[in-house]
């Protein structure tokens, strides 16, 4: 599967739709599109993993590190993910700083 | 309560029977105070039949404890219960007296079995 | 000697009792040759009458009015000779107005105890049910105020070399596994004086000792049908009483000796005493409560009261004592001094003690006379005063508590920002070395120093330190509240599962994660706080509001101690650790410069890289050095020591400062090693091969300290140069 990612926000929430592997190769350009949200009001960001394979520390940091750039009070979603990367998110303690759901409905 | 006082072997021992508290400790006050005196250097308080000590009786043991060592002389108290022994040790009044289980083995003690 | 004041001039009405006017102080009842004097102040009461019971007798078998010649100013003072004091409970009736909007709530039918009562009968055995239709529930006793002190004086120990442990004198020892004979009282806690020493702690607060009634708001719970109770006891029945049922021989009224002997063995033994005290509100609720004492007393002086006559609620607890109201304000002055002279406390932590600063409409002053006037007393001079600086009503001020130099508080940030830092938050490094150096950010502006901080991870409020890392939530179902009480902000994360756990895994990063919150605690500059069990992992289930449960949820499980041998060694290791080295313990903050020309500064900040932290949100690593010959302020030749901190999920290399050649590194703690390699005792700390860079674990600490090396290696080094 092809590795990718993409990012839109409308209505205060940031939805990454994420497919294939997140790790060092791609991490920096997520972070970079992310970026651009700083400043503005979120209160919502939702990564939609049904398609993620694989997470590196890489990856998972992105995540958290986000909440910390463009959304201090903001609720981040996991949504759909596999049970290998939810076995990685819980290793690493993770699972603490977002939500995990099977879907997402407004 | 009742007071009876004895000799034994040149040692007073005073055997106090009933409740020390309030109601009684001023009478026992009265009796033992001049058993104090200068003749006797040690006294027995036989407590066998003493079945509870208030804070007010227990003061009146330290007191006399304390009039006693000034004296060059000691309070030994005999037949202690458990129960009041348990009381003087948690409020601290432990530390005054030397105690035995029975008269005898308190007189063996100053030597004067 | 024969005194003239001391002659009888009247006799009472029933002709049993001789009296004569007595002498408005000390306020109470106090013995006198021949007599009792009894002394109660009341700004707004028309008259007074004194009444007696024998002993636990429903009614008082003899009732004297003060006469209006045994009135001086407010105060209505007797003395009554003849009194067997052994066998009596006493209480006043008051007269005067009745009138709600004004405040005045006299009620001439209830008998009130003594504001001032040195020993409360009543509630003499814990938990045993009083008889609920008797009219004087909460009885006045008179209480012997000697005792052999021996040569007890106080320790005055300095603050910042106090390590507090923080206990429930009934929750202590009542669990049949303390083995005690006495379990939940102060003679068990007597009975625990060997293990305090072994833990090495120097000072307990205990959680609050005075008269409370364990039946407020009792209630079944809906979960285990047991029997709520008022079990943590911030609820004041009497101020200058020691909780009967707390001891061993309240049954036989002598809880004060029993406690004043309790207090005595602990300074024998090098242990300080804190006192927990509630000057925030009484147990008398609101305008639907009950007479107990205050409100039939005094109301209007006693209570911060609205315009419409009813009662400003700060407390949460339904009633707010009027603590700058000068009379109110000279009975908590009193008070402390009653505690500090009659039973050489050490020190005082003051519940909810914003409260302390609110005017008498509830504003918040500026300089608030009561903490004032306590800051300056000379009895209190050398007491330790810690405030638990917020309130119910929405004052929280953690930082800015009015202190004179001499307050310290409880510093609920330092809490917050290591429980963060500790569940691996982004973000924290800068709130953390904050922390660490004692918070200058909150108390350098008014030259507090670092002594103004009482750290703590854990407090009988919230999750007890095993729970804080098995459980993400709070779990208070047994309290009966649909678990709607008890703080939501508890920062704790559950390392994977919730609640107990039979996973290895699991576990093993709980216990490691316990050893890292203790690790940093026993670090960082200001005056740690210990919450009791923790040493023992002991564990509430969750439940972290146990305020109502007294049975095994908030009982201290002594059969932990075993289990956890290896937790419990860590703790009193870092305990004498901390003891060993001052300059861990500086009164003051930092200067962040080199002021004894060591080559390091006071304390310097290192990460991955020496010299060089990254403060940046994505880290989760930080090191300190704290350099030894700037100890206390440079007062104290002492080691070096470096501490490294990685929150992260994966292991990172820390690379070491260089230290000057005649010393090297070496070993205290490292929380990944495995149990008996995972912490030495002071003075045989481990040689460290590496002297470059030490790879710390995931979610680890390291210690390390700095010492002289062997005195030959230096030579031998010296002879390879030439």
């Amino acid at each position: 599967m092809e590795s990718k990612y993409a990012v839109s926000c409308n209505n205060e929430m940031v939805k990454v739709e994420l497919c294939g592997r997140l790790d060092a190769t791609n991490t920096e350009g997520l972070q970079i599109e992310l970026k651009k949200f700083a400043g503005q009001k979120i209160a919502k960001l939702i990564f939609f993993a049904k398609d993620l394979e694989y997470i590196s520390s890489a990856g998972l940091r992105v995540i958290i590190f986000t909440k910390q750039k463009i959304g201090v009070d903001a609720e981040i979603f996991l949504i759909a993910a596999q049970p290998a990367i939810l076995s990685v998110i819980k290793m690493s303690g993770l699972d603490n700083f977002m939500t995990i759901q099977e879907s997402y409905s407004e | 309560m009742e007071i009876k006082t004895s000799t034994q072997n040149g040692a007073t021992i005073i055997e106090l029977s009933g409740s020390l508290d309030g109601n009684t400790v001023n009478e026992a006050q009265e009796k033992i105070l001049p058993l104090l005196s200068a003749n006797n250097f040690s006294l027995v308080l036989d407590l066998k039949s003493c079945g509870y000590i208030s804070s007010a009786g227990l003061r009146l043991l330290l007191m006399a404890a304390k009039q006693l060592s000034t004296q060059g002389g000691v309070l030994l108290l005999s037949g202690l219960s458990a129960e009041i022994k348990d009381v003087m040790e948690m409020t601290g009044f432990d530390n005054f007296f030397k105690t035995f289980d029975n008269v005898a083995q308190a007189l063996k003690a100053i030597g004067k079995e | 000697m024969f005194r003239v004041d001391l002659h009888p001039t009247h006799v009472c009405d029933c002709g049993k009792f001789r009296l004569r006017v007595g002498k408005p102080l000390p306020f109470g009842a106090s013995i006198v040759p021949g007599g009792v004097n009894f002394s109660v102040y009341s700004s707004f009461a028309t008259s007074c009458k004194l009444a007696l019971f024998n002993k636990h007798e429903p009614k008082p078998f003899c009732v004297i009015p003060f006469k209006d010649e045994f009135r001086i100013g407010n105060v209505f003072t007797m003395v009554v000779f003849d009194l067997d004091y052994d066998n009596l409970e006493y209480g006043f009736y008051m007269d005067g107005p009745f009138n709600e909007r004004e405040g005045q709530r006299f009620d001439k039918t209830k008998i009130l105890m003594d504001p001032y009562a040195k020993a409360i009968g009543g509630r003499d055995v814990w938990g045993q049910a009083p008889d609920w239709d008797n009219i004087y529930q909460h009885r006045a006793r008179i209480c012997f105020d000697d005792f052999d002190w021996e040569n007890d004086h106080p320790q005055e120990t300095p603050v910042e070399d106090l390590i507090i442990y923080e206990t429930h004198v009934r929750g202590f020892t009542k669990h049949p596994s303390s083995g005690v004979k006495h379990p939940g009282t102060f003679s068990g806690i007597r009975e625990k004086i060997e293990y305090l020493k072994e833990l090495g702690v120097n000072c307990v607060e205990l959680m609050p000792i005075h008269e409370f009634d364990e039946f407020e708001n009792s209630r079944p719970s809906p979960t285990t049908g047991k029997m709520l109770m008022n079990y943590w006891g911030y609820s004041n029945v009497g101020f200058f009483a020691p909780k009967a049922g707390y001891a061993a021989t309240g049954k036989f009224g002598m809880q004060a000796d029993e406690c004043k002997t309790l207090i005595r063995e602990l300074h024998k033994n090098g242990i300080e005493v804190i006192l927990d005290v509630v000057f925030n509100h009484t147990a008398e609720g609101d305008q639907r409560g009950p007479y107990i004492s205050y409100r039939g007393i005094d109301n209007k002086t006693y209570y911060l009261l609205t315009p419409d006559g009813y009662y400003y609620n700060f407390s949460g607890c339904g009633n707010t004592l009027n603590c700058n109201n000068p009379i109110v304000r000279n009975m908590i002055l009193d008070c402390l001094r009653y505690w500090v002279a009659d039973y050489h406390i050490d020190g005082f932590r003051f519940d909810l003690a914003s409260i302390l600063g609110r005017d008498m409409n509830g504003a918040p002053m500026h300089s608030p006379p009561l903490l004032e006037t306590l800051a300056f007393d000379p009895i209190l001079g050398k007491c330790k005063l810690i405030a638990e600086a917020w309130d119910a009503g929405g004052l929280y001020q953690v930082g800015c508590f009015p202190a004179w130099g001499r307050w310290a508080e409880w510093n609920g940030k330092y809490r917050d920002d290591l429980r963060k830092f500790l569940k691996g938050e982004p973000g924290m490094l800068g709130a953390m070395a904050q922390r660490l150096q004692g918070s200058p950010d909150l108390y350098a502006r008014e030259g507090r120093g670092a002594t103004a901080s009482v750290n703590f991870i854990t407090a009988h409020d919230g999750f007890t330190l095993k729970d804080m890392v098995s459980y993400n939530g709070k779990h208070n179902e047994a309290n009966g509240e649909n678990n709607s009480d008890g703080g939501n902000d508890n920062y704790s994360w559950n390392c994977g599962w919730e609640g107990e756990s039979t996973d290895p895994e699991v576990n093993r990063l709980r216990v490691k994660q316990m050893k890292n919150a203790v690790a940093m605690l026993l670090v960082s500059q200001g005056t740690p706080m210990i919450l009791s069990g923790d040493e023992m992992a002991n564990t509430q289930w969750g439940n972290n509001n146990a305020y109502c449960q007294d049975n095994e949820i908030s009982w201290l499980d002594w059969s932990l101690l075993e289990k956890n041998r290896e937790l419990f060694n860590f703790f009193r290791k870092m305990i004498a650790f901390r003891r060993k080295h001052a300059v861990l313990r500086s009164r003051g903050h930092f200067q962040n410069r080199d002021y004894m020309g060591s080559g390091f500064a006071d304390i310097t900040w290192h990460g991955q890289k020496a010299w060089n932290a990254d403060w940046s949100d994505e880290s989760l690593c930080l090191a300190f050095v704290l350099c030894g010959r700037h100890a206390k302020g440079g007062t104290v030749d002492d080691n070096s020591v470096y501490v490294a901190m990685n929150m992260d999920w994966l292991m990172h290399g820390f690379q070491l400062p260089k230290l000057p050649d005649y010393m090297e590194w070496c070993v205290f703690a490292n929380t990944d090693a495995a149990a008996g390699q995972d912490i030495w005792e002071p003075g045989q700390e481990v040689n460290l091969d590496n002297q470059e860079e030490f790879l710390v674990g995931a979610r680890s600490v390291v210690i390390l300290m700095g010492r002289d090396k062997p005195k030959n290696e230096v030579k031998s080094k010296k002879k390879s140069l030439k």
